[in-house]
């Protein structure tokens, strides 16, 4: 049952808002502010919290805000994870720095925010084109990633959740995920082949969205210009 | 006019075992062909093979299919429809492989274009159907196969579908092979029927009137009103299983409620039905009432020992290798929902129909108070849909509470209590 839920927390973090105007961005502008996180936000707690003020900004005015609300939950694992494994070693040795366990968490927590704002910007249709210049059918292969990732873990959900209810043993659960993994292949392979010849790749971008990257861009730098 | 397609002598295999036979049948530039027979009887399996997607399923044929329109002239839509699309964002899937031709007259038609920027993964598999279809007419093919393309769709919707497939084809000259289990849905808008059997072999008709199985076909419908109008009067009052109190709920990423303040007290015994438009969210309360969503307003209580639920995809609630297995072995029940003849085929290898008819029979089995089916009747041939009312009869009578969403007339009139979306 915890699993279920689970698993539909990690699908509301990264799908939740559908093709929303944060995805209508520039890729590769997301891109270049999370080579700045961790290039120069790693070095301090400090710029790492000033990297990620403007990227909770972003969220709050694009009324996203629950967005980053299960961004928190799903970021807060690893850094929970982290804290905790460390707060055991120091035990064992002898000594405990509660501000040192909170440093720990709040680091892992900020870099992993970025990253899912990373995945929250990630505009489908501008990788797809730039794939599709190597080989046009290549353009199909984000878009059938992400579909089929998202199609994963939503049917995970429900298979684990059914066969909870039935009582049904782990390994027959995980079992039946990997036989829906190949039935997936097989499935998607039945509705992509007979059309795949149509493809044809399309840019879609929102100016807004540009605008607020190329801000946050600027913002970026002048971090980075104020700090180093 | 141009032939499209022929089909000549088909025999199709999964491995060695048959799986169906075609002596002949073609398709004409404009034509629209009805393929029918019972469930597991080769339909998709012979689109399959037209589509050139035999080999992706280990199936072999012999025999000739001529194809007189290259790929691009040939659109399908897979009996699963959430195989047919491929992008994450449902207009991403009609920029990419439609055009933008009658893009928004289709939208306003078939009432998805509110959906059009939402996930694909969030929508409903009648929202998904209608733009696949969209898609479809939109591509420029000649020849469109459409599995059960009405399977999840409400009866306005398939009605809407049947129109403007004829409208299209009056047109523009497209042909459509469409495989459905509801022949009278169709019954002034194809050309030809092909009925497929896999014991006696196939035949083609000019009208479905002609159809050796018409008068059985109505008759079974009788016979399903007859166990429906049973079903409700036997519905008796008992202990309360589920009490839902003023019951609201809303996706986290929306601001509309789907379901708004709804109460019901489900009472052991009892036969419950979620009906309304694909989309609406009738699999979203069944899942509320299941466990699977929290409200966001209001209170469930649930006071059952034990519940099954079997969703959409009937493959994620099977959980053995064989139907046997599934059914603890349970030779009588097997018969029932007719899955004698394939205890030993492996799940992979079932038809949609067999699938369902399997999870339910299974969920059926596990002596559970309550169970939450959704679309049980979807892929279902009028015998299969009988059986299910039988069981459901049956298992109703035993004290066992059921709670479905469907779009089944029959299922609709057997409920004690109906909600409607």
């Amino acid at each position: 049952m915890l699993l279920s839920k689970f698993i539909i927390t990690i699908l509301r973090s990264l799908f939740l808002y559908g093709f929303s105007y944060l995805r209508k961005g520039s890729t590769v502008l997301s891109i270049t502010h999370i080579f700045m996180v961790f290039l120069y936000g790693l070095c301090s707690l400090e710029a790492l919290v000033l990297y990620t003020l403007p990227t909770i900004l972003i969220y709050s005015i694009s009324r996203m805000h629950i967005l980053l609300l299960y961004s928190f939950t799903i970021s807060s694992i690893p850094g929970l994870w982290m804290s905790l494994s460390q707060l055991i070693l120091d035990t064992a040795k002898g000594f405990a720095d509660p501000l040192k366990y909170i440093m720990i968490y709040s680091r892992v927590v900020l870099v992993s925010l970025n990253v899912m704002f990373l995945l929250h910007t990630v505009n489908p249709t501008e990788i797809s084109f730039l794939l599709s210049k190597i080989k046009r059918v290549s353009g199909v292969y984000p878009y059938i990633f992400i579909r089929i990732m998202s199609f994963l873990i939503k049917e995970s959900a429900e298979i684990i959740y059914s066969h909870h209810l039935k009582k049904e043993k782990a390994w027959k659960t995980l079992a039946i995920l990997f036989i829906r993994g190949d039935e997936l292949a097989k499935g998607f392979s039945e509705g992509l082949i007979p059309k795949y010849h149509r493809f044809k790749p399309v840019l879609i971008y929102s100016l807004r969205s540009l605008l607020q990257q190329l801000l946050l861009f600027t913002y970026d730098l002048a971090i980075l210009l104020l700090l180093y | 006019m141009r032939e499209l397609l022929r089909v000549e002598n088909l025999k199709i295999y999964a491995g060695t075992r048959p799986i169906t036979s075609i002596d002949f049948f073609s398709v004409r530039e404009g034509e629209v062909v009805l393929v029918t027979g019972s469930s597991g009887s080769g339909k998709t399996s012979m689109l399959r093979c037209i589509a050139g997607l035999n080999n992706i399923f280990g199936l072999e044929f012999t025999g000739s299919i001529t194809l007189n329109t290259d790929s691009r002239g040939l659109a399908y839509i897979p009996q699963e429809p959430w195989f047919g699309l491929v992008t994450p964002y449902p207009f991403i899937e009609i920029r990419c492989f439609g055009s933008d031709g009658d893009f928004h007259r289709y939208l306003e038609l078939f009432n998805v274009g509110h959906v059009l920027e939402s996930n694909s993964v969030d929508l409903s598999a009648g929202e998904i159907q209608r733009i696949l279809l969209i898609e479809a007419l939109l591509s420029g093919s000649k020849l469109v196969l459409m599995d059960e393309i009405t399977a999840y769709l409400d009866e306005a919707s398939r009605k809407q579908i049947v129109e403007t497939i004829e409208k299209v084809r009056n047109e523009s000259r497209v042909s459509f092979i469409v495989v459905d289990h509801d022949v009278t849905l169709w019954k002034k808008s194809v050309d030809k029927v092909l009925y497929i059997d896999p014991k006696n072999g196939s035949r083609l008709y000019n009208d479905i009137e002609d159809l050796p199985i018409i008068y059985k076909i109505r008759s079974l419908y009788e016979e399903a009103e007859m166990i429906a109008k049973d079903i409700r009067r036997s519905s008796s009052e008992g202990e309360t299983l589920i009490k839902v109190d003023g019951v609201w709920f809303r996706y986290p990423d929306s601001t509309r409620y789907v379901v708004r303040g709804l109460s019901i007290d489900v009472d052991r015994g009892d036969l419950v039905v979620i009906q309304g438009p694909s989309g609406s969210g009738k699999s979203t309360f069944l899942k509320l009432l299941a466990g699977m969503h929290r409200p966001s307003k209001g209170k469930i209580s649930r006071r059952y020992r034990d519940a099954q639920y079997v969703p959409e995809n009937p493959l994620l609630y099977l959980s053995e290798p064989t139907p046997n297995d599934e059914l603890k072995g349970d030779i009588e029940f097997a018969k029932e929902v007719a899955l004698l003849d394939v205890l030993e085929t492996p799940i992979t290898r079932l038809s949609s129909g067999e699938r369902r008819r399997l999870a339910l029979a299974s969920a059926m089995l596990r002596g559970a108070d309550v169970i939450f089916i959704d679309e049980p009747s979807v892929g279902l041939d009028v015998e299969n849909l009988v059986r299910l009312l039988r069981v459901v009869a049956k298992a109703v009578n035993r004290g066992v509470s059921i709670v479905m969403a469907t779009h089944s007339r029959f299922l609709s009139l057997a409920a004690k209590h109906l909600i409607k979306f």
